[in-house]
């Protein structure tokens, strides 16, 4: 599997820009310098979205106060584009603090869908998942994640905080073979971290454990993307629940 | 009536009349190692009063010690009340601890004597045995799997909700978009949202249903999101309820072994059940107060001994009895200000700001001599303000309610603590002077309430072998307490006799015993540069001396007037009409006496003596009294059988000062007869004496100062054997005259004449028979009433023309004024003249 990590030239971290997820973007960039790969980050904004929404229902709410208000406020609002500036600076700085180069840019979700889809399989997607469930039932995430899936890249789910120390890399695997089990040990080589076999085969199966024990949390889950793509919001969930970064990979590499 | 015949047989008294000597040098005193000191010598009607005040428990019995400045009556008192205390049950400690009902009212608790720090140091030990059990606790695995299970719950609640809520949008073909502000709604197509230009493409009733579609989506939207806050409130309430679980588990044991170990202290177990319950609600200040430990990397108790976020399980020790002394305390409050009083609550700077708590409250002396006797100075007490009302104010409610000067007067209006009164039952003393006793009682209804007893100290005792003994013993004493060198028996002979003349009275000792202690410690001090290792009664002797030439500035001045004839003073010689009356002077607690010239005119007129000093308001009312007896004795000595046809002034020449006191009255009796019968006085004698209406001679004041006075005068011009000084008899009693005035007289050059009546003095001053005196005054009586009645002329013809305003109010001895006054104007006397000058 030298062969796959061979191709991880570069990592492709994908974010939403309508809202901060700093400490998530924080984890992907330091994931991605570990990896040892070129950066490329795209923040992925949704105004067409908004157009639409404004045009067909007209109205958004205000998840602090509960009340639903005029959405013409935030098509109007002349902050959006400093708003885009300032993401971006944020998130350049970001990379500097934590050692990494990356080339940042703001695309529509359209593009931005496009070019998700169309990552080579020898890139490595790093997906920022967003902390609030309602974030992550919503537009632009929902597709962003479903057009990540599509790709032949393997996929990355990050979650804010990533574990602390030397964890081991556990890896999920449905049969001897498994070519999760081979990414894991090329991982295991680059990170300098064990690799851990773990008796389930799919995510499901791990939480109940866990969250008995939290201690026995590892670095990286790794597992095959087609075994666990019945609800590709789960594995979502579980990132998050978990606090622990899944990488989903093609069954065959 | 006195008698004539007397005249001529007086002797001057004999040198051993004149001092009365303390002897030890045969009957040794009793010594301080030998003999229990006991400070309140001489004072039995005090002891009694303060046995009293000791021995009774009703309220209101406190006691009032009145005594002069110097009468050391707190120390003597305070011994007195240490003793009879020592026996006396320990009062009970009191701790102040955290309210946790009510927090800005601390609670008060009472614990019998010596358990405050039992008490303070088992709940010490039981926090600091939380401090590491507690987080230990809250770490273990099971707790957080507990915890994190309930947080996974709701969040499992939440995303499940929201995932629901995504499949019901998705079902409808509605898109939840987010934005800046918030989620919005948005039609799908094939799973894309529709953009506005094919939303309007489509026909009107597929519009119609997709805005029916987002209105359900946006209803379930809501819906959802009203259903988080509760389901938030039930995770919060079920978290809470795991940490108390958490926390009861990790203090019961801990709490159950403490109240085990102050099972003898219900008061104490009482408060830990209360701090159980609290402890369960906040444990929470368990980690605060582990997170501020690892930040200053100190240990459980912070600099300034406060346990930090804990501090509301501490113990304030408010008063506690240990085991440095038994019975009741016995405290003296010498800075009695309202706070030193009734305690007062502090305050601690963090971070620019004044804080407070309950271990920040102080007891005052009122909480310290609780369950014992209290001793305040009353001077210091009335200079406090509202002292003397908190005082009172305790008292009364038999409690002390910890108030600031600010809260009293209404100034404070921040938020502070209400300690929980303690109840007080203690004694008060108060000392202070008799007539601030007698000023309370007449003024403040409180007082004669709160202090039903006085110990009014006497100031002198009878003097007697027995007396002198126990003083030389209390005087030993003081020399052992002040690090002095000891007193020989010499020195304790002096300073007895100091001691006796100190009060004016050879047969009594004077109480007031900082004068003789001072003068005692000034004579240490030069047995010490003689290099002698006991005090000597020539070191008193010399301290007396060099005390007196300290003070006797203004003395010498006036000497020195007289030797320089400035003021005239005639020392040998007679003289019609006029004599050496003696004066008092008191200048800054300094006495001395001093001759001043009393004369006399007569001539015809309607019965009248002229008091000049009265009539140019000079006199005092007790001289103008005096001068008035003269009129009296006249009238019934000469003109029982005939009108009274005399005109005569008495005036105390080169006085420029107030006269007070009647002490001149002899003088000026021998005066005014000498005037009228135109017979000499002898000026080598000096006389004073108060007279009444039958010629008997009276006591007076001062007589040793009066005597030692004349006798400076005329020893300064050499004396002669002539000179002396008529006293009272019942004077003689009371002399206790310098050794130098002693030693003349021994030697016959000075004499101290006794008299009982004016004839006697008339013989010593004339050298005649008073009734060779009282034949030629009535002899001139007679003639004067023949020209009043030849005349026929009234009284007025005689007046001169009246010049008292042209006498200065006050002239320096020895300056007579410009214009010398005739006769005065017939003013009424004055009584507010300042009576500068005694002749009493």
């Amino acid at each position: 599997m030298t062969e796959v990590l061979a191709r991880f030239t570069k990592c492709t971290v994908v974010s939403i820009a309508t809202i901060d997820h700093a400490a998530g973007e924080a984890a992907a960039l330091t994931i991605a310098r570990r990896f040892g790969s070129s950066c490329r980050a795209i923040l992925v904004t949704n105004e067409d979205m908004v157009v639409s929404a404004h045009a067909t229902f007209g109205h958004v709410l205000d998840v602090v106060t509960g009340q639903w208000r005029d959405l013409r406020q935030v098509i109007e609002t002349p902050k959006r584009p400093k708003r885009s500036v300032q993401r971006i600076e944020l998130l350049s700085e970001m990379a500097r603090s934590v050692g990494i180069e990356a080339d940042i840019s703001v695309l529509e979700s359209g593009q931005a869908l496009a070019d998700v889809k169309a990552t080579p399989r020898q890139d490595l997607l790093i997906l920022v998942q967003p902390t609030d469930p309602l974030a992550r039932q919503s537009h632009p995430f929902t597709e962003l994640r479903h057009a990540a899936l599509s790709a032949h890249a393997p996929i990355l789910f990050v979650p804010p905080h990533l574990p602390t120390g030397s964890r081991g890399i556990l890896v999920l695997a449905q049969r001897e073979g498994d070519p999760a089990i081979e990414v894991a040990e090329q991982v295991s080589r680059v990170i300098g971290e064990p690799v851990k076999r773990s008796g389930a085969s799919r995510l499901e199966e791990l939480g109940g454990i866990w969250e008995a024990d939290r201690t026995r949390l590892p670095s990286i889950i790794v597992t095959a993307r087609d075994v666990q793509l019945d609800d590709p919001a789960f594995v979502s969930r579980m990132t998050l629940r978990l606090g622990v970064p899944i990488l989903l990979i093609e069954s065959e590499a | 009536m006195a008698s004539s015949d007397t005249a001529g047989t007086i002797d001057p008294l004999p040198a051993d009349r004149l001092r009365r000597r303390t002897h030890f040098t045969k009957r040794k005193p009793a010594q301080s190692s030998t003999v229990e000191f006991e400070g309140l010598f001489g004072q039995e009607r005090a002891r009694e009063a303060i046995q009293l005040a000791t021995g009774m428990s009703a309220k209101g019995f406190n006691l009032f010690v009145a005594a002069p400045p110097g009468a050391d009556a707190s120390a003597a008192t305070k011994a007195l009340l240490e003793k009879a205390t020592a026996k006396r049950e320990m009062p009970d400690d009191w701790v102040y601890v955290f309210n946790f009902d009510v927090p800005h009212k601390p609670r008060a608790i009472r614990l019998p004597p010596g358990s405050a720090m039992q008490f303070r140091g088992a709940v010490r030990d039981l926090i600091f045995d939380l401090i590491a059990a507690v987080p230990a606790a809250f770490e273990k695995p099971e707790f957080q799997a507990q915890r994190e299970a309930l947080e996974d719950e709701f969040q499992n609640r939440k995303e499940d909700a929201f995932e629901k809520l995504g499949k019901e949008g998705r079902n409808r073909d509605v898109a939840i978009i987010q934005t800046p502000m918030g989620f919005s709604l948005a039609p799908l197509k094939n799973g894309e949202v529709l953009d506005p230009k094919s939303f309007n493409a489509l026909a009107k009733a597929e519009q119609k249903r997709r805005q029916g579609q987002l209105k359900e989506v946006q209803d379930l939207l809501a819906d959802t999101l009203r259903h988080l806050p509760k389901w938030e409130r039930e995770t919060r309430k079920s978290l809470r309820a795991l940490e108390r679980e958490t926390a009861e588990a990790a203090i019961k044991q801990s709490i159950e072994e403490t109240k085990a170990s102050l099972r003898e202290l219900p008061t104490a177990v009482k408060h830990l059940d209360a701090m159980h319950q609290d402890l369960v609600d906040n444990i929470v200040l368990f980690s605060t107060f582990a997170a501020q430990s690892r930040e200053s990397d100190a240990g459980p108790i912070s600099p300034n001994g406060s346990l930090g976020p804990l501090e509301r399980y501490d113990v304030n020790i408010f008063v506690a009895h240990g085991e440095e002394r038994s019975g009741a305390p016995v405290v003296e409050e010498v800075h009695p200000t309202l706070a030193n009083l009734v305690g007062r609550v502090e305050h601690r700077a963090e971070a620019g700001v004044l804080t407070t708590s309950f271990m920040l409250i102080k007891p005052g002396a009122l909480h310290m001599a609780n369950g014992g006797y209290l001793v305040i100075d009353a001077r210091s007490l009335f200079r406090e303000p509202l002292a003397w009302d908190a005082l009172k104010r305790s008292l009364r409610q038999s409690g002390v309610k910890i108030e600031s000067l600010g809260e009293v007067l209404n100034l404070s209006t921040t938020i502070t603590l209400e300690p929980e009164p303690i109840p007080i039952d203690l004694r008060v003393i108060l000392v202070g002077d008799a007539w601030m006793h007698h000023v309370l009682a007449a003024y403040d209804p409180d007082f004669s309430v709160h202090f039903k007893l006085l110990a009014d100290f006497e100031t002198d005792a009878l003097r007697s072998e027995s007396s002198e003994a126990a003083y030389a013993a209390k005087l030993s004493a003081h020399a052992e307490q002040d690090g002095l060198l000891p007193p020989d028996n010499t020195a304790l002979e002096r300073l007895v006799e100091e001691a006796a003349r100190s009060t004016g009275d050879a047969d009594r000792l004077s109480l007031v015993s900082s004068d003789i202690r001072d003068l005692m410690i000034e004579a240490s001090h030069r047995a010490s540069v003689a290099n002698r290792v006991s005090i000597t009664q020539v070191d008193v002797a010399e301290s007396i001396q060099s005390r007196r030439r300290r003070l006797s500035r203004i003395s010498d001045r006036m000497q020195e007037g007289i030797l320089r004839d400035i003021a005239l003073i005639d020392t040998d010689g007679m003289a019609a009409g006029q004599a050496n009356c003696l004066s008092l002077f008191q200048i800054g607690g300094f006495m001395f006496g001093k001759p001043t010239r009393v004369t006399a005119r007569a001539r015809p007129g309607s019965g009248r003596i002229i008091d000049i000093e009265r009539e140019a308001s000079l006199g005092g009312p007790i001289h103008s009294k005096g001068v008035m007896i003269l009129t009296g004795y006249m009238a019934g000595r000469y003109a029982t059988d005939k009108a009274m046809s005399l005109h005569a002034s008495l005036v105390f020449e080169q006085s420029y000062g107030g006269v007070e006191g009647d002490s001149a009255s002899l003088g000026e009796l021998c005066v005014l007869l000498s005037g009228i019968a135109g017979v000499p006085l002898k000026q080598s004698l000096g006389i004073t004496g108060s007279v009444n209406q039958h010629g008997e001679v009276q006591a007076i004041g001062g007589v040793n100062e009066k005597v030692e006075g004349f006798f400076d005068i005329c020893n300064a011009r050499g004396l002669t054997g002539d000179q002396g000084v008529i006293i009272p008899a019942s004077n003689v009693q009371h002399l206790m005259l310098n050794e130098e005035v002693v030693e003349a007289c021994r030697k016959g050059r000075f004499g101290v004449y006794p008299v009982r009546n004016v004839d006697e003095a008339i013989a010593l001053l004339t050298g005649v028979s008073p009734n060779i005196l009282h034949g030629k005054v009535d002899a001139a009586l007679t003639a004067f009433a023949q020209v009043i009645s030849q005349s026929g002329k009234s009284d007025e013809k005689y007046t001169a023309r009246p010049v008292a305003d042209e006498i200065p109010p006050s002239e320096p001895p020895g300056a007579p004024p410009e214009n010398p006054p005739s006769e005065p104007p017939r003013a009424p006397p004055s009584r507010s003249s300042v009576a500068k000058k005694s002749d009493d």
